[in-house]
């Protein structure tokens, strides 16, 4: 469960959200939507730690992340998975590599390692490409390498923040079906983005943000 | 979020693991690197051919033995029962090592045998020479100060007339000794300075290249030791590869310069070979290097890191 209680993002004298409060429960899917600049990225921002909220509370299920200790983020950034916006994989390491990461950060043992990284990259249909480098994938694979990172540790909570951002109008339908997948198993998950013309075709709530403040909740 | 029950690799494989890919690591640039070795090598070198030296003036000088001596001269009234008496006494005071009684007698045929005096002593009618007793301190050991005071003594003990401390070169190699061992703690910390500094900076580029990836590892959960560690580890490599390139460099050194020193050495002493560090020494230098990268790799963290975390 993600929660927003009355949250308020300043960067200077630039208000980024204002008095932002929504609850999204376990298990459910929700899109982040609004003009470029409307605070989406912030609020994901502030589930990962990311940025503190100068007033108001972020909660991930029943504990307050507000006032968290430095030491401790990086654990609850483990217990998370994140889509970020621009490209980013490691250019030295093989596609398994990357995919591996979180579990490596998390120090599992390598027999359980390869065999969790082998499935997440079989769930985004892109085992064949494991031994690849980065830059031998096209836009859209590595969309879905950073796809199998996220979720290779099977978090409780998915974050991706414009995850179709540059991929045509095919890639993104197919990229949102992954999700649309992932959260009937029973992931959490809130996803940014302003192409509300291919969000609008989905059955899933939509939170929309303008100029820092919640304006819209379309289930 | 489901886990397998033992899941998580020991500590000691994790460490083993980080070592060996910060080696397999430095493949990757291979000129630039070698080239920080290298001049991590050459300061680490010249710290350690000070005490290569020093070591084998220490042992030359160790060979030739050349003890100090105290010579007391007796008055002209003593005789040979009472120089004999004072001989056993002196024989056992805590600093001294040896004692030897040159009667007069003794001492003219001494005299006699090189310089051929027949006729001096017969004109002068009586023995000259008063009877001299040779004091041998323990040495090494007492201080420049300490035999100093050992002399005032003996002086003032009776039938003594004078004494007389030989220790010019004494004190001369005491300080110069001093001096080098000085010399060569401050050059050697110098030195490690500009290791843990040359580390420290090559580590802080390397840190640079690295932003973007730490960065990634960051967000998705790695702590701040486990982005610290392959740069620390780095840092050893570095001052451990330099270590043993240095040794190699020392070992090169002594076996080219142990002929001539062997020639020389046979106009002076029986024989004299070249002391090699030994293997305390060699690891000592070697491992302390290793740490030295590691400081250096430490101080470029700390202050280069913090600002991503
Ligand atoms: N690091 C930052 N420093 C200053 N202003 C920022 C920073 N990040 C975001 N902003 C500002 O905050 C507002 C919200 O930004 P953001 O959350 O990135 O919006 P969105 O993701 O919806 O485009 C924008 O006006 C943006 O200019
Ligand atoms: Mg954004």
């Amino acid at each position: 469960m993600i929660r927003f209680d009355q949250v308020s993002k300043r960067y200077g004298k630039q208000t980024a959200l204002n008095q932002v409060s929504f609850t999204l429960p376990e298990g459910d899917m929700a899109f982040l939507t609004g003009h470029s600049g409307a605070g989406k990225t912030s609020i994901l921002r502030l589930i990962l730690c990311q940025e503190k909220a100068n007033a108001g509370q972020v909660f991930l299920g029943n504990r307050s992340i507000t006032h968290i200790k430095k030491r401790q983020v990086p654990l609850l950034r483990r217990q998370l998975g994140f889509i970020a916006q621009e490209a980013n994989l490691l250019e030295d390491q093989t596609v398994f590599q990357n995919v591996a990461l979180p579990l490596i950060i998390d120090r599992w043992h390598s027999n359980d390692l390869s065999g969790r990284t082998l499935a997440a990259l079989d769930k985004v249909q892109l085992r064949h490409k494991a031994n690849c480098k980065p830059h031998e994938l096209s836009g859209g694979e590595q969309q879905r390498i950073n796809i199998a990172r996220a979720i290779v540790h099977k978090p409780a909570i998915l974050l991706a923040d414009e995850p179709t951002g540059n991929l045509d109008p095919e890639l993104a339908k197919d990229i949102l079906a992954l999700f649309d997948e992932l959260n009937r198993c029973g992931m959490t998950i809130l996803i940014a983005s302003h192409a509300l013309d291919l969000i609008a075709t989905l059955p899933h709530r939509i939170l929309t943000l303008s100029h820092g403040q919640l304006v819209g909740d379309h289930a | 979020m489901s886990k397998p029950t033992r899941r998580q690799a020991s500590y000691l494989s994790m460490h083993a693991r980080s070592f060996i890919r910060s080696l397999g690591d430095l493949t990757r640039q291979p000129i630039g690197n070698a080239m920080t070795i290298l001049v991590i090598a050459i300061a680490i070198v010249l710290p350690a051919l000070f005490y290569f030296v020093g070591m084998n003036v220490k042992a030359v000088a160790d060979r030739w033995h050349d003890q100090p001596q105290i010579s007391l001269y007796l008055t002209n009234h003593t005789n040979d029962e009472q120089a004999r008496q004072l001989t056993e006494a002196l024989q056992k005071r805590d600093l001294v090592a040896s004692v030897i009684y040159i009667s007069p007698d003794q001492g003219w045929e001494a005299l006699d045998q090189v310089l051929h005096l027949k006729t001096l002593k017969e004109q002068l009618g009586t023995n000259p020479l008063p009877g001299i007793i040779r004091v041998t301190p323990r040495w090494p050991g007492p201080t420049p100060e300490a035999l100093k005071k050992l002399t005032d003594q003996l002086g003032d003990l009776s039938h003594v007339q004078d004494a007389e401390l030989d220790v010019g070169w004494v004190k001369r190699l005491y300080y110069i000794l001093n001096i080098a061992q000085r010399l060569l703690i401050g050059v050697g910390c110098l030195f490690a300075l500009a290791v843990v500094l040359i580390i420290a900076n090559t580590i802080r580029l390397s840190i640079s290249k690295h932003e973007r990836e730490m960065a990634i590892l960051t967000l998705l959960g790695a702590s701040k030791s486990f982005i610290v560690r392959p740069f620390l580890y780095r840092g050893f490599v570095y001052g451990l590869l330099g270590g043993v390139l240095a040794r190699v460099a020392l070992w090169a050194l002594s076996n080219w310069l142990s002929e001539p020193v062997q020639q020389l050495s046979a106009t002076y002493l029986s024989q004299f070979s070249l002391h090699e560090l030994d293997a305390l020494a060699s690891a000592i230098l070697i491992v302390g290097s290793g740490l030295l990268g590691w400081v250096g790799a430490k101080l470029a963290t700390s202050t280069q890191i913090a600002k991503h975390l």
